[in-house]
């Protein structure tokens, strides 16, 4: 069995699981912002199986599918143990390989290299050649012994560097023994399924969980919800189709380090006099119940709820629904002036490039999970991606790295844009945006029920 | 070990040995060929390692049509000789090779 056909194999095994009850889209947080919210959730169900099925559903059907934001407030919902956000990401996917056509794979090589491109244009403003070769291979081990853990870390993470550079030196302060996998050529293959090319998905995604396997360590642990995502949803269940025998799993990376808090309490030798509120994704609860736990076992830490509806995996999730996604951040924002806190934590790499340049524009401070953590550790990694964010052009992007630009061979115009581009964020990672209500003071009870 | 002769956009020729099994683009990148950017680490996924090959004795086997699609998609000008670094499998018969690099993979 290939991937391919291990895939249509799960499209139709979900299609038959599914009672088409619409307990998940009850639950799910984007039916109001796209403008379903009258839409009847047994029918709505039965189009996303027809789209399963033939890759043809209901306007309402597919425009939920291409609306799903990660949340996962389906999973919880259902009582068939579906999933229903991989069985909304192959109904999305089924959508997607109907209408491209003879497209798909163009389509596909055209987004990865997006990525690729931005990756690498972004990451050599912040890193010499030197220090991005440090943190896509930390070097050979002291000794024969498997490592303790292969970190992957998707691709993303390296255009904010100082939240991998402290999640390597936290780890080395903790004497985990540590082997990366990441970048482009270990990529999960998120780009070529969402242009709706299973193949090249599948050969990316297999040979990337390859590399990470070959490693031999004692545990495998991610950083990157949304590769995570695809492996989960789509990469490892496919996988277990094909090689029923294996055993292959990843562990979050906060998920991991919360099991181990025990090795990391007596690490936090710093106060860190900070009332932090999370900026909280719910695609990954245990992430968040983990980072909270850590977080308030460091000495002066006070940890803040904040009463706001979390939607999204990740932030770039929303920006499918620009105006929900303008108000859930400005109610969060609001949320936390009124909380008095000193500090709005990021967890993950993408939210935190989309509102690290806030920090200091309210009362309170924007930083990462990992700069709390480590402050505490006395460890620092400066923020260079927040202090790209506030060079307005190409001029002052050249003043400020010049060297890198020189050192990378980068044009500086040509770098200036693409990074205009991607701190824009305005481009949704499901292809285009969606219908798009804007949202009152009205609807936020709506949005809370939900969520 | 074979020797296959790249030759960048500017016309600097660089001598390289290559391990056989491998691929081309494996050895390229690691003797640190400028050019050939092969994001993907050769999955198929992005023809960044798209190169100009003189197969004059008809040493390559042909491209798959895996590789012809993606050929199809490649920034540079595709040319009869364009092939994929990452789909060249390094064999003895490749000794003595010329690899041309094209201007861009961007």
């Amino acid at each position: 069995m290939d991937f391919t056909e291990a895939l249509q194999l799960r499209m139709e095994e979900m299609a038959a699981a599914c009672t088409q009850c619409g307990k998940c889209f009850e639950a799910c947080p984007m039916v109001g912002p796209v403008g379903l919210a009258n839409e009847d959730p047994r029918l709505v169900l039965a189009g996303v199986v027809e789209q399963l099925q033939s890759g043809k559903g209901s306007v309402a059907s597919e425009t939920w599918a291409a609306a799903c934001s990660g949340s996962g407030y389906c999973i919880s919902a259902c009582d068939y143990a579906v999933n229903p956000r991989s069985m909304l990401k192959l109904a999305n996917y089924a959508r997607v390989v109907r209408e491209s056509g003879d497209q798909i794979r163009k389509n596909a090589i055209a987004a990865f290299r997006g990525m690729a491109q931005s990756l690498r244009t972004v990451s050599r403003l912040q890193l010499s050649s030197a220090q991005l070769a440090a943190l896509e291979d930390p070097g050979p081990l002291a000794s024969n012994e498997p490592a303790d853990i292969t970190l992957y870390t998707g691709c993303n993470l390296y255009k904010s560097p100082h939240i991998l550079v402290l999640v390597l030196e936290v780890l080395r302060h903790m004497n985990a023994t540590c082997r990366l996998v990441g970048g482009p050529s270990a990529c999960c293959g998120i780009n070529q399924f969402r242009a709706g090319d299973g193949e090249s998905s599948g050969r990316a995604g297999l040979s990337t969980l390859n590399k990470i396997a070959e490693q031999d360590s004692r545990e495998k642990i991610s950083w990157c919800p949304s590769c995570q995502s695809q492996f989960d949803d789509v990469i490892i269940p496919n996988f277990n189709k094909i090689e029923p025998e294996n055993n292959f799993q990843l562990e979050m990376f906060f998920v991991w380090l919360e099991r181990r808090i025990d090795q990391l309490i007596p690490l936090f030798k710093r106060r860190v006099e900070k009332r932090v509120a999370l900026n909280e994704r719910p695609g990954y609860p245990r992430v968040m119940t983990a980072v909270k736990k850590i977080l308030s076992s460091i000495p002066g830490v006070e940890v803040v709820e904040l009463d706001v509806p979390r939607v999204g995996l990740m932030s770039n999730y929303l920006t499918v629904t620009p105006n929900f996604k303008t108000y859930l951040r400005d109610t969060e924002f609001h949320a936390a002036v009124e909380a008095k806190v000193t500090t709005l934590a990021t967890v993950f790499h993408a939210c935190h490039r989309e509102i690290c340049d806030f920090d200091g524009v309210y009362s309170f401070e924007i930083i990462n999970v990992m700069e709390i953590i480590g402050e505490s550790m006395g460890l620092h990694a400066d923020d260079i991606y927040k202090l790209l964010k506030v060079h307005n052009s190409a001029e002052e992007l050249l003043e400020y790295c010049s060297d890198l630009i020189a050192e990378h061979g980068l044009n500086a115009s040509e770098a200036f844009a693409i990074l205009t581009k991607e701190q824009a964020a305005k481009k949704p990672l499901q292809g285009k945006i969606l219908k798009d209500i804007s949202f009152s003071p009205d609807r936020y009870g709506a949005v809370n029920a939900n969520g | 070990m074979p020797t296959v002769n790249f030759i960048d956009k500017f016309g600097v020729e660089s001598q390289i040995d290559c391990e056989v099994g491998g691929s081309l683009m494996t050895a390229a990148k690691r003797a640190g060929i400028k050019g050939i950017e092969a994001e993907c680490g050769g999955t198929l996924s992005c023809a960044t390692c798209h190169v100009y090959v003189d197969d004059a004795r008809g040493m390559i086997p042909p491209a798959s049509s895996s590789e012809d699609e993606m050929l199809e998609v490649v920034v540079a000008e595709r040319k009869p000789e364009s092939r994929l670094a990452c789909q060249i499998a390094i064999t003895d018969s490749l000794d003595g090779m010329v690899v041309r690099i094209p201007e861009s993979q961007f």
